[in-house]
């Protein structure tokens, strides 16, 4: 499980050691899609600890979805709307609510763990 | 074999979700740096055009006191103008100072304006009654009469004429045989003094003078007529200075001939 959390540090690193500089006009689409790709693996991890998980609708998710909001961004600025404010919406009610359903399903699966450990030092003690 | 199949989806879920990670990794990374890049570039240009706005003020600041500078010559050349006018005006006024003092403008004023002729009818006469005592030189008018006349009226002459030649402190009344020469010009009677200056004066001090009852009492017919408008022209001829020199260097003589009116 914490080889997602490596992949996410060595990214991390990668892209700070090596600087991948985009145009200044696009920073605005890069920043939208960033925000669609933590919310796709927000929902993936959210899948994960909902035992729902599938690795193709989080792959096809996440570019979808980086795209689709890069590109709304960029239509919005075509036609002189600030669309990609929008997509920060969505995205941005998307995570907090992705993050609090993985903090519930852990607090849930925390529990469940003391109960268990508990009902095995019962028959201990018994 | 359910438990292997299991176990290897959740393993490749677990490279998707890795492959995921690492891939927004540096998706987020590029778009800090991105970012950091915008607001470098932003303040860059921001420092330009304080940079270039500073350099417009200072160039602004250069042309400001270049126009003050420029005013200031302005008001200097105006100031030196107007001094150099005054000087000028004066200099004309006193120039048509020294033009009048050597009468070389025209003049106008009251005045009297004396007439005298040889005696022809005298001389006639005489000729015919007493030709042995007959002297031609009894009845004609001399040099010395003209001048003597002149100068006894001097003190009230403003302005002085004879037949339209204009006296001056350099004019000669000289004889030449039968005719006057007058500043070097013949004239024949009858010869008419022209006179500008206070009339009464004038004429008590022609009536008194010796030389006008000399002419009377020659029988010269000589008479006097008062004008309250007497026009007197200008000297037209030269001052011509063949020994004098002047003893200060200040002074440029004789002037060029074009400062000469």
């Amino acid at each position: 499980m914490w080889l997602p959390l490596l992949g996410l540090i060595v990214g991390l690193l990668l892209g700070s050691i090596f600087t991948f500089n985009i145009p200044i006009e696009y920073a605005n689409y890069l920043a939208v899609a960033v925000l669609a790709g933590l919310d796709s693996l927000l929902g993936g991890w959210n899948a994960i600890f909902k035992r729902d998980f599938d690795g193709m609708t989080l792959i096809t998710g996440f570019f979808v979805n980086t795209l689709l909001a890069a590109g709304l961004a960029a239509l919005g600025d075509m036609i002189g709307i600030d669309l990609y404010l929008a997509a920060v919406v969505a995205f941005g009610i998307r995570i907090f609510h992705n993050i609090s359903s993985i903090r519930h399903e852990l607090i849930a699966l925390n529990r469940k763990r003391k109960g268990k450990r508990q009902s095995h030092g019962g028959i201990d003690q018994s | 074999m359910a438990d292997k199949k299991r176990k290897s989806i959740k393993q490749r879920n677990i490279l998707f979700l890795s492959l995921i990670s690492f891939i927004l990794g540096v998706m987020i990374m590029t778009s800090i740096h991105t970012n950091h890049s915008a607001i470098a570039a932003t303040e860059s240009k921001t420092r330009e055009v304080v940079d270039y706005i500073e350099t417009l003020e200072a160039e602004v600041g250069a042309l400001e006191a270049e126009i003050n500078a420029t005013r200031e010559q302005i008001k200097a050349l105006e100031s030196s103008q107007a001094q150099e006018e005054t000087q000028l005006s004066y200099l004309n006024s006193l120039a048509g100072g020294l033009s009048v003092r050597a009468r070389l403008t025209d003049m106008e004023g009251p005045g009297i304006v004396i007439t005298l002729d040889d005696n022809a009818v005298g001389a006639a006469l005489a000729q015919k009654n007493n030709p042995s005592t007959y002297r031609a030189e009894n009845y004609i008018v001399h040099d010395k009469d003209l001048l003597y006349l002149i100068r006894a009226l001097s003190h009230a002459t403003e302005a002085c004429s004879i037949n339209g030649l204009r006296l001056t402190d350099a004019s000669s009344i000289r004889c030449a045989g039968t005719i006057i020469l007058i500043n070097s010009a013949r004239l024949a009677p009858p010869y008419k003094i022209s006179i500008i200056g206070d009339q009464k004066e004038l004429v008590s001090a022609l009536t008194s003078c010796g030389t006008y009852l000399s002419l009377v009492y020659r029988g010269i017919p000589v008479e006097y007529v008062k004008q309250d408008k007497l026009i007197i022209k200008a000297y037209a001829g030269a001052y011509s200075t063949n020994y004098v020199q002047v003893t200060d260097d200040r002074i440029n003589f004789p002037p060029p001939d074009d400062l000469l009116p």
